[in-house]
């Protein structure tokens, strides 16, 4: 379901709707041509101003003269003007291939609040809840910074220990004929 | 936070990129040098030394050595699912990456819909329950 918000109170809503159910302005997507303030602006593919690959978007685009908030529609990044999930929606970034690099090699009990939380941004925008798809994605970073920094920590300390316990027991070992323990992860 | 800074943000700072690239590529070129089984001085995964059980990482070291030179199937005894699935890692990374670096994006990355996110999420957490079964096929997964 595309979502499309109301250029009035900025309230999300089902664009196939005819008018917000929040304050009853008239859907601007249904109204083609119908410019003038608080204007929705629909993406093009190819529009010169607003390349589908995102890059810094231009100044200027907050729809309509009072200010109110209106978010660019399409997220960057979403291929030519969102098309696949046919509709307007920001991207949230989920951090979901951090989180798992993070599971495959550093600390897989910090990382695991990572994986759930970026799964819930791309769960809960699909929902129009951008507000908590950005809460979650914001839970994610942090995760991700969480076991990133955990995973460093405990592979300086292991370094550390079993370089000194190789150092101290690496002579006596081989004298025995024995092999150092092997490595693992 | 208004909607519009959900629009194009870069994941990550750039320095964190160059940073974490000039780590990883050092890290890299101490696992192709040093065979994980054969020195004793790699870091070992705290759930491993704590638990005993595999982690869904457990063998990425190893599995990365035998990928560093070549050795597929070595690889995929070690982590079967970090084997497959490192090539898309690395080009969402590489995404991430470009993103930062170049101020745009380069490559392009579709949007997961929620239920695609949550299959991974859930793929790579059964994936390291299962390979702790100590019969087949789990045991295959084990490393």
């Amino acid at each position: 379901m595309a979502l499309v918000t109301c250029p009035d109170c900025s309230n999300q809503y089902d664009e196939h709707a005819n008018h917000c159910p929040n304050c009853g302005h008239p859907n601007p997507l249904k109204q083609p041509g119908g410019g003038g303030p608080g204007r929705f602006e629909a993406p093009r593919p190819g529009d010169p101003l607003r390349p589908g690959v995102g890059g810094q978007q231009a100044g200027g685009q907050s729809y309509g003269p009072g200010g109110g908030p209106g978010y660019t529609a399409g997220g960057p990044g979403m291929g030519a003007g969102g098309a696949g999930y046919g509709g307007p929606r920001p991207e949230v970034s989920n951090y979901l291939v951090f989180a798992i690099f993070l599971t495959l090699c550093c600390c897989p009990p910090f990382a695991i609040p990572a994986l759930i939380n970026a799964a819930r941004v791309d769960a809960r925008r699909d929902l129009g809840d951008i507000e908590g798809a950005m809460a979650a994605s914001r839970e994610a970073r942090k995760w991700c910074f969480i076991a990133l920094g955990v995973g460093l920590g405990w592979v300086l300390l292991m370094m550390l220990f079993q370089g000194a316990m190789i150092a101290m027991m690496g002579p006596l070992m081989e004298q025995q004929g024995m092999t150092p323990p092997p490595g693992g992860m | 936070m208004t909607e519009r800074d959900a629009a194009f943000r870069p994941s990550l700072p750039r320095w964190l990129w160059l940073l974490g690239g000039a780590g990883a590529a050092a890290g890299a070129a101490v696992l192709y040098r040093f065979p994980p089984l054969a020195v004793g001085w790699y870091p070992r995964c705290p759930l491993l030394v704590l638990t005993g059980l595999y982690c869904p990482g457990c063998g990425a070291l190893r599995a990365g050595h035998a990928l560093l030179h070549g050795h597929l199937g070595e690889a995929l005894g070690y982590n079967p699912l970090m084997v497959v699935a490192l090539p898309i890692l690395l080009y969402v990374l590489a995404g991430h990456a470009t993103d930062s670096l170049a101020g745009r994006r380069l490559l392009p990355r579709p949007a997961l819909p929620g239920r695609a996110s949550w299959a991974i999420v859930a793929t790579v957490l059964v994936y390291g329950a299962l390979r702790n079964l100590p019969f087949l096929p789990f045991s295959a997964l084990a490393p």
